[in-house]
């Protein structure tokens, strides 16, 4: 009976220390040797126009910098979630969300002498190409159209971040350019009255979106 | 000099001063006589000056590319820009309807009707303007029907005050501007209201140097019934200004982002009729005849409009500061 007891006792603990050794030597799935990961399609992420807006930096009497606002991006931008190619931008501003904190300047913002929102009520850009530059980094060329005027521009873009909401997964992004907003007939200030407003432009801007869920 | 005072000189003071270059041949002997010329030479000069503010601030680009296709040039066409091509076909228009009103009474009240006509549909054909609009037939025949009542204002109504009345509306139509967001067209009117205060001013002077030429006895003879003003007689002046007022109102209104009410811009273009009202006070014969009671009337007339439009601004900026009291939402989280 007792040499029994010892018998099975000594099965099972050599059967535990088996089963011991086997998971501590069981491949885990980051030991998995490496392998191509499989393409992801790109996602479509529908930005949140709460969540999506961009600034602007102009100088103002050749003295301070004066940021604006403009509210309420909307558009789309497509993108794999594994960041296996750029993503693809395609957004548009309205030039009533323009914000500066003063409603006045809104007006003068909106009227003729700048972005004439009457004749130009938006602002757009849709991207054409982009090459990688770091991780979650991109140099995107696309086309910017501003007050009528279409020019293609470079735009510094990162993935901020992949995060999950409660309506589902959510993409970020943040681009950075700089214009010359002569360039897009925007000259009140700059010759008349002389250097009343600088010319160059400088944007950010951020934008979040609900990754689109796939179809079954 | 500042670049501001420099700006100001450039798009303001400057155009002035080519208007009063212009008109003054038409102020001096012999073209004062050729009541034609001076007509429209006044008449042109005043435009012109609204086309140098434009050029000034502009460029020749804006206006040139309405008719022809330049190269490299990618920028587009803006609406408000025609206001710089009406001016200067109101401009050649003054020289027309001048020309075509020298033969008799007859045909002169004939074609000075038609020309009221033919004028007013052109601007309505031609200023486009988004917003208020002018897509639509019923629109252009409402613009066209404002340009026949402010040019019948400055032709029934100002006679006498010409260009004061031209100082003081596109003076108003500047504020309007001004207060709506639009600097471009703020200075356009300031330096058309310039140009008739200008204009105005050789006028008078002209008139004066006159009076104290002629001689004591005859002085009756060579004196205006009314020296306040002394714009040349003749339909071509008030058809050129009331026509431009109007047109200019309506863009104002249509490019208008800070939603200035639209009886102003209305108003501003019907200063004239200011001299209507004094008439109910005034026997009509001595109102239109003494020029600076006109004067006054419409100047009376600005001031009003100012003073509704302080009183309406104050009372709308002291609704959007007004703290929220009840019904805040935070309230009910306690505190």
């Amino acid at each position: 009976m007792k040499h029994r007891a010892a018998l099975v006792l000594s099965v099972l603990s050599l059967a535990s220390l088996g089963l011991g050794s086997l998971a501590a030597t069981a491949p885990r799935a980051q030991d998995a040797p490496a392998t191509a990961p499989a393409a992801v399609a790109p996602s479509t992420i529908t930005l949140d126009p709460v969540h999506s807006m961009a600034v602007f930096r102009v100088q103002h009497l050749g003295a301070g910098y004066f940021w604006g606002r403009f509210n309420e991006l909307t558009g789309t931008v497509e993108w794999p979630l594994d960041d296996s190619a750029a993503p693809k931008f395609d957004v548009v501003a309205e030039v009533s969300k323009v914000d500066t904190g003063s409603a006045k300047l809104d007006g003068n913002l909106q009227g003729p002498s700048f972005f004439n929102q009457a004749e130009f009520p938006t602002i757009a850009f849709k991207s054409k190409s982009a090459k990688k530059t770091g991780e979650r980094r991109y140099a995107v060329t696309g086309d910017l159209t501003l007050r009528g005027v279409t020019k293609q521009i470079e735009v510094d873009c990162t993935v901020t971040g992949i995060g999950k909401g409660p309506t589902g997964q959510k993409v970020g992004f943040e681009c950075a350019f700089t214009i010359l907003r002569a360039d897009y007939g925007m000259k009140w200030g700059i010759d008349a009255p002389k250097g009343a407003l600088g010319n160059e432009v400088k944007m950010i801007i951020a934008l979040e979106g609900d990754v689109a869920k796939s179809k079954e | 000099m500042s670049a501001i005072a420099q700006y100001v000189f450039g798009v303001i003071v400057l155009p002035a001063l080519v208007a009063a270059a212009i008109a003054l041949p038409f102020v001096l002997r012999p073209l004062r006589d050729r009541r034609v010329l001076a007509e429209a030479g006044v008449a042109c000069a005043l435009m012109a000056a609204f086309v140098a503010s434009f050029v000034t601030e502009n460029g020749w680009i804006p206006i040139a590319r309405q008719f022809v296709t330049i190269e490299d040039d990618d920028a587009p066409f803006e609406r408000w820009h025609r206001l710089a091509t009406i001016a200067l076909g109101l401009g050649a228009a003054a020289w027309l309807i001048a020309l075509a009103r020298g033969g008799g009474e007859r045909s002169r009240a004939a074609v000075g009707i038609a020309a009221v006509l033919l004028v007013a549909g052109g601007v309505a054909a031609v200023a486009r303007f988004p917003g208020v609009t002018l897509e639509s037939l019923s629109s252009r025949v409402m613009v066209a029907v404002f340009a026949v009542a402010a040019i019948f204002g400055f032709a029934g109504f100002a006679r006498g005050v010409m260009m004061w009345a031209a100082w003081i509306v596109f003076g108003v139509l500047a504020l309007l501007m001004q207060e709506s967001g639009n600097a471009r067209l703020t200075v356009l009117c300031g330096a058309t209201s310039a140009a008739s205060f200008a204009v105005g001013t050789l006028l008078w002077l002209g008139a004066r140097l006159r009076a104290k030429a002629a001689s004591p006895a005859g002085a009756a003879k060579d004196a205006q019934p009314h020296t306040f003003d002394s714009a040349p007689r003749g339909i071509a002046v008030p058809i050129v200004l009331g026509a431009m007022a109007a047109v200019v109102a309506v863009s104002g209104r249509a490019y208008d982002q800070l939603d200035v009410p639209v009886g102003y811009w209305y108003a501003a273009a019907l200063l004239p009729y200011m001299v209507l009202l004094g008439e109910v006070f005034i026997r009509p014969t001595v109102m239109r005849r003494r020029g600076l009671l006109a004067f006054l009337a419409i100047l009376l007339g600005a001031g009003v409009l100012g003073g509704t439009y302080a009183l309406w601004r104050t009372s709308e900026n002291s609704a959007e500061s007004a703290p929220a009291t009840e019904g805040d939402s935070l309230d009910k989280y306690g505190g």
